[in-house]
């Protein structure tokens, strides 16, 4: 299924902006693209919850993690338009990568220079 | 350009959303908050003249005099003098095209906040030093109003800070080139962007404290896990703090070096790199306020390194200030003679800045006094000190009158005798062993205490010839000409007005008026409604320390506060929604608005603020050994279908923009109804799901839960979330009326974009949310 | 007037430098000798640095301020290029050699400071802000001592240890305070903390009396928790 969508997406994103102005079936396009994208967020929210019942294990936390990190991503590029940027990896760096990164640094230290053992 | 009359006109200073009025108003509140912070450092001073009670009769109240003048100089003087700065002079040196901030609006919610936090501080009367460390503060009267008082100064400057960006990237006229631009307008676009970066994380702490103190969480138990969390956490934003304060300086201090010396900025793109650089790694070197806490080997060697290199920008800076002098012909006014002590004490306050960077000497200098007067070098002595030059120096074009030359530079004399005095006996306190934050002290001490304070009183006096030369200035005849104050042979010389340029290029005339807005202050001032209603949940009264869980349906006070903030809302929203429907801002076809930096700068912020939280989140479960399974104490199918429920709205929320799009008006409102109703759904599952899990016993916050630290940690992320789903609604069901009315159409619908992206992003959120808490 | 005003500023820049140079006598463990050379070659060079800066603009304000008349040879444009450049390789210098004299230390630091080795001695602090020490007595018990408290509600308490011997100060904080152990003279201090130890090993290599205070604010009493050590 999701080969389907993303030759969809890329299909479309590319001319979007060039298409916007002149072609009148982008319309149709869009509100087709949403809802194949919101199919796939279903999809991947159900394969999720049967993940967490496997027995745990490094293996599923990746999974899970990979899986997260595709839905946001999927939001973002669709629903928040970020695909349809002009620029969308200025967009990306700016507004998620260089906070995520200033993030990083605080939470790595948090974790590093901790002291003692956390309860629960 | 001030015609005199604004100061006596109540309505006109509420209302303003003119970016030059409300800078004079950050001038006035920052001035006022100048003499409050300054009566209580000489009241701090004087006690310390004997080791004897002099004036405070105990430790808690002198404790609470230094919480109050280090919170207040920081947060209601110093910070709020940079936007003012900035909102009278940024506008005109980018030559924005409507003459303003981009938001005017939002500039005037940004000020009136202000004084809202001062009052809140000023009043909080808090014992514990402006950085508040748990458990000390978990445990201490007055700290939740400090923290309020706190939050609406931080909410302040970062809407500020979003306004300064978009202003400086979006408004700026087509002709002003970045590398010509004014330094101070890069100092406060690189300030801004620490701003945006490093509030939210202290926002994050704050409430962190509040929780520990009201709602039974754990983040800072000393027990269930790690005071010195908090320390990490604070110091993310209080270094980058301190660079805020600074950086609109170096740009201040920059011109007023080049105009009084008549000469060009030296080195312009090295000021610019350097700036950018010190913006860059001032959020990795935050440990250094850490080193005598038994710190991480590794974490301390990365932290002394980057602050070393920090200071390498500050040189090149304060080597191309002396260069700009060069080959000059250098004029001794007042604003000339602060500069000259602004590099000389900036210099001091760097070098000994670096004793305390390197380890062997901190575990000696630390929380000394000689930290004491290092940062008072950099910030009485430097930051402030260049806010003086720039005010000396823009009186005239503020008040069309010159300024008095002779009382001015006895200020000065003072101020720098004053300064000198002072923080040199710091220092050398410093290396005698004097810690700070001490009420009485041993007596070998006593000599350069009193020192310190004959130093501190001339600093005090010197704010009298300050305010004589003011008055004086003021009472004196107006100016004839505004071009050449100073007679230094150029005058402010802005770029050319933008309405100036578009009546030349395109001959059309731009009126660009500055409306009053009554509705924005009076939301800003709302908002002190729901917190005096938090406050009065907090036993004891508003404003003491208290268990907010067990009295929480029984504080009168508290329900009145939230009932008439919801009354307000709705009269709010039912007037604003039908305000100025249909109007175009006349400068917005000159924009080209091809994507909405508004709301993504917003969202960097939030990226932040939600990194934090999540990510101190994972790194309290990553250093605990016993973790419950969240499968056993989470219902995650119930959970997967709330989730369920954010995606259809984030579906609908895009359909619905779509529609607006193509002309679609019914569909439109048809989806934005669905997205409201699918966010309240979400909102009640949410509200259900912890009322059940306060039932079962094991993830609640109730003394008695199986899991405090657990359960302090998915309240903490899930309610922030939630409270983003509740702000989203609010915003929603105000676009929908607006909707109703006609507002919105196929040409303009920006609001609908804006509201778009934040609820896909609090959607987004869940979606990580989801995994970290509820399967892993 | 103005003659007068830019020697002020070059007097008061000397004034400074000499403070710097003020040292207290200090010095008496295990880490005081790295401490004081340390001190000292950082502040020969803030001297250098501080000299330069206020030297160099103590001469520009003499030589080019609006009353001296004569021309002025602007830097050209390729040399202000090479100045630029110039003046960034010199504050890399600074800074590398500040790097180069500090780094060592902190490896000897550690090796003082983390060894974990030495007789047990633990440093409680307490919530009721005093000092209270654990210390070994001869017999192989442990002494508590708590502190004596003067009419200034100043509480001090003394301990006396030896001379030349190798000591595990374990730092305990009993109540909800973080406070700092710290002992000017020998030029140490570390945090208290609640719920985690810190330690540090040290010896002090000459007899005499070393006072204790508390440099981690930690509420009311922060300022009368004091403590001696006597050395013999
Ligand atoms: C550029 C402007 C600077 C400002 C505004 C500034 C401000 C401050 C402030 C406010 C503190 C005190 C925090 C507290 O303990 O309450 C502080 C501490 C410190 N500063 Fe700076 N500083 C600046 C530059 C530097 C430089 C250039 C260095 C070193 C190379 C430096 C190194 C330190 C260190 C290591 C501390 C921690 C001291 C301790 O608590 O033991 N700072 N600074
Ligand atoms: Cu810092
Ligand atoms: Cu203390």
């Amino acid at each position: 299924m999701d080969n389907s969508i993303h030759s969809g997406l890329s299909d479309l994103g590319g001319n979007y902006m060039s298409k916007i102005e002149i072609n009148e079936d982008t319309e149709h396009n869009m509100f087709g693209i949403y809802k194949n994208t919101f199919l796939a967020l279903t999809i991947m929210t159900i394969v999720e919850v049967a993940a967490s019942y496997l027995p745990d294990g490094a293996y599923v936390t990746v999974i899970l993690l990979l899986l997260a990190v595709a839905k946001a991503a999927l939001v973002g590029a669709v629903f928040m338009h970020i695909k349809y940027d002009k620029t969308p990896w200025l967009l990306t760096l700016s507004v998620f990568v260089v906070p995520l990164a200033a993030g990083s640094i605080l939470i790595f230290n948090v974790w590093k220079d901790w002291r003692g053992v956390a309860g629960a | 350009m001030n015609d005199g009359n604004f100061f006596r006109s109540p309505k006109r200073m509420l209302g303003t959303t003119n970016a030059a009025e409300l800078g004079l108003l950050y001038f006035a509140t920052a001035f006022i908050n100048l003499l409050i912070a300054g009566t209580y450092a000489l009241l701090i001073r004087t006690e310390l003249w004997t080791p004897d009670p002099i004036y405070f009769d105990t430790a808690k109240d002198y404790n609470v005099a230094f919480t109050i003048h280090g919170t207040g100089m920081i947060f209601l003087v110093v910070v709020p003098l940079g936007a003012g700065f900035g909102n009278y002079l940024v506008p005109k040196m980018v030559a924005a095209d409507n003459n303003d901030m981009y938001w005017p609006k939002w500039n005037n919610v940004a000020f009136w906040m202000l004084p809202i936090a001062s009052v809140f501080i000023w009043f909080s009367q808090a014992p514990i030093g402006w950085t508040a460390y748990p458990p000390l503060s978990i445990l201490m009267p007055g700290v939740d109003m400090w923290i309020v008082g706190l939050v609406f100064a931080g909410t302040s400057s970062s809407i500020g800070a979003i306004n300064f960006v978009l202003t400086i990237w979006k408004g700026r006229a087509p002709y002003v080139k970045w590398m010509s631009m004014d330094l101070f307008v890069w100092g406060t676009l690189f300030t801004s962007f620490l701003v945006i970066i490093a509030t939210p994380v202290l926002t994050a702490a704050l409430v962190m404290i509040l929780l520990d103190r009201n709602f039974n969480t754990v983040f800072f138990s000393e027990s269930l896990s790690n005071p010195i969390l908090y320390q990490h956490v604070f110091w993310f934003y209080s270094h980058p703090a301190v660079y805020i304060m600074v950086l609109p300086a170096f740009g201040l201090i920059s011109t007023v070096i080049a105009k009084f010396s008549r000469t060009q900025v030296f080195g312009y793109s090295s000021m610019v790199i350097a700036m950018a650089g010190i913006a860059i790694l001032s959020v990795s070197v935050w440990a250094h306020h850490m080193y005598t806490t038994g710190i991480d080997p590794f974490v301390r060697i990365f932290f002394t390194s980057m602050t070393f290199v920090i200071a390498i920008p500050s040189g090149i800076k304060v080597f191309n200030w002396l260069t700009t002098m060069y080959a000059g012909r250098i004029k001794l006014r007042a604003p000339m003679l602060f500069a000259l002590a602004f590099i000389v004490m900036f210099t001091m306050g760097g070098i000994t800045g670096v004793y305390i960077n390197i380890i062997a000497l901190d575990l000696n200098l630390h929380d000394t006094y000689w930290v004491v007067g290092h940062f008072h070098f950099i910030v009485a002595a430097g930051t402030l000190v260049a806010m003086f030059a720039s005010f000396y120096y823009y009186f005239p074009e503020i008040t069309g009158k010159m300024y008095d030359e002779k009382m001015a530079k006895l200020h000065f004399w003072f101020w720098f005798g004053g300064n000198f005095i002072t923080f040199v006996a710091f220092q050398v306190l410093g290396m005698e062993g004097m810690p700070r934050r001490y009420y009485t002290y041993p007596e070998e001490f006593q000599l350069w205490h009193q020192i310190a304070t004959i130093g501190a009183y001339l600093m005090g006096i010197s704010i009298i010839f300050m305010a004589i030369s003011i008055h004086r200035g003021l009472k004196s005849e107006k100016l004839e000409s505004l071009d050449d104050p100073f007679e230094l042979g150029s005058g402010y010389d802005y770029p050319e007005p933008f309405a100036d340029y578009i009546k030349r290029e395109h001959g059309e005339d731009l009126v660009i008026e500055h409306k009053l807005s009554i509705w924005a202050p009076a939301g800003a001032f709302s908002l002190v409604l729901p917190f005096l209603g938090l406050l009065a949940f907090t036993e004891g009264g508003p404003f003491a320390r208290g268990k907010a869980l067990e009295s929480f349906s029984g504080s009168l006070g508290g329900n009145i506060f939230i009932v008439l903030f919801l009354v307000y809302l709705g009269f709010f929203f039912q007037k604003e929604s039908s305000a100025h429907i249909g109007e175009l801002n006349p400068v917005d076809k000159y924009r080209e608005g091809e994507r909405h930096w508004e709301i993504w700068v917003f969202l960097a912020s939030e990226v932040i603020f939600f990194t934090a939280v999540i990510g101190v989140s994972q790194a309290i479960k990553w250093n605990s050994l016993t973790w419950p399974d969240t499968n056993d104490v989470l219902s995650v199918p119930y959970t997967a279908v709330l989730t369920f429920v954010l995606i259809i709205s984030s579906f609908t929320m895009a359909t619905s923009l779509e529609h607006v799009k193509n002309g679609d008006m019914e569909k439109f409102k048809k989806y934005l109804l669905f997205t409201i109703i699918l966010g309240l759904v979400f909102l009640t599952g949410q509200i259900i799901e912890y009322a059940q899990l306060a039932g079962e016993g094991d993830v609640t916050l109730a003394d008695n839960a199986t899991y405090p630290l657990f359960s302090s940690i998915f309240y903490l992320q899930t309610g922030f979330h939630g409270l983003h789903v509740l702000v989203g609604v609010l915003f929603l069901g105000f676009v929908y009326l607006r909707a109703r009315k006609g507002g919105y159409s196929k040409d303009n619908h920006t609001y609908v974009e804006l509201i778009g992206l934040y609820w896909h992003f609090v959607d987004l959120v869940w979606i990580i949310l989801f995994t970290v808490v509820y399967l892993i | 007037m103005r003659k007068n005003s830019k020697y002020k500023l070059t007097l008061l820049g000397s004034l400074f430098t000499l403070l710097m140079g003020i040292q207290l006598v200090s010095g008496r463990s295990n880490l005081s000798d790295s401490y004081d050379r340390l001190f000292n070659i950082v502040t020969w060079i803030s001297i250098v640095v501080l000299l330069f800066v206020s030297v160099l603009m103590a001469r520009f304000v003499l030589k080019y301020r609006e009353e001296v008349e004569g021309a002025r040879s602007p830097i050209g444009h390729t040399m202000a290029k090479k100045l630029e450049a110039g003046w960034t390789a010199l504050a890399i210098f600074i800074i590398l050699v500040l790097m180069a004299v500090s780094y060592p230390t902190l490896s000897d630091l550690d090796d003082t400071v983390a060894a974990g080795t030495g007789e047990k001695l633990i440093i409680e602090g307490t919530a009721n802000w005093e000092w209270v020490f654990h210390v070994q007595n001869s017999t192989g018990g442990v002494d508590v001592i708590r502190p004596v408290v003067d009419s200034n509600n100043v509480k001090t308490t003394t301990m006396t240890l030896e001379v030349n011997k190798e000591y595990n100060f374990i730092f305990w904080a009993s109540g909800s305070w973080i406070h700092s152990f710290f002992v000017p003279d020998l030029n140490i201090k570390m945090d208290v903390n609640p719920g985690t130890n810190n330690s540090i090993s040290l010896t002090i290599l000459e007899p005499g009396n070393y006072v204790v205070l508390c440099a981690e604010f930690c509420g009311a009493g922060h300022s009368q928790m004091r403590g001696v050590i006597i050395v013999e």
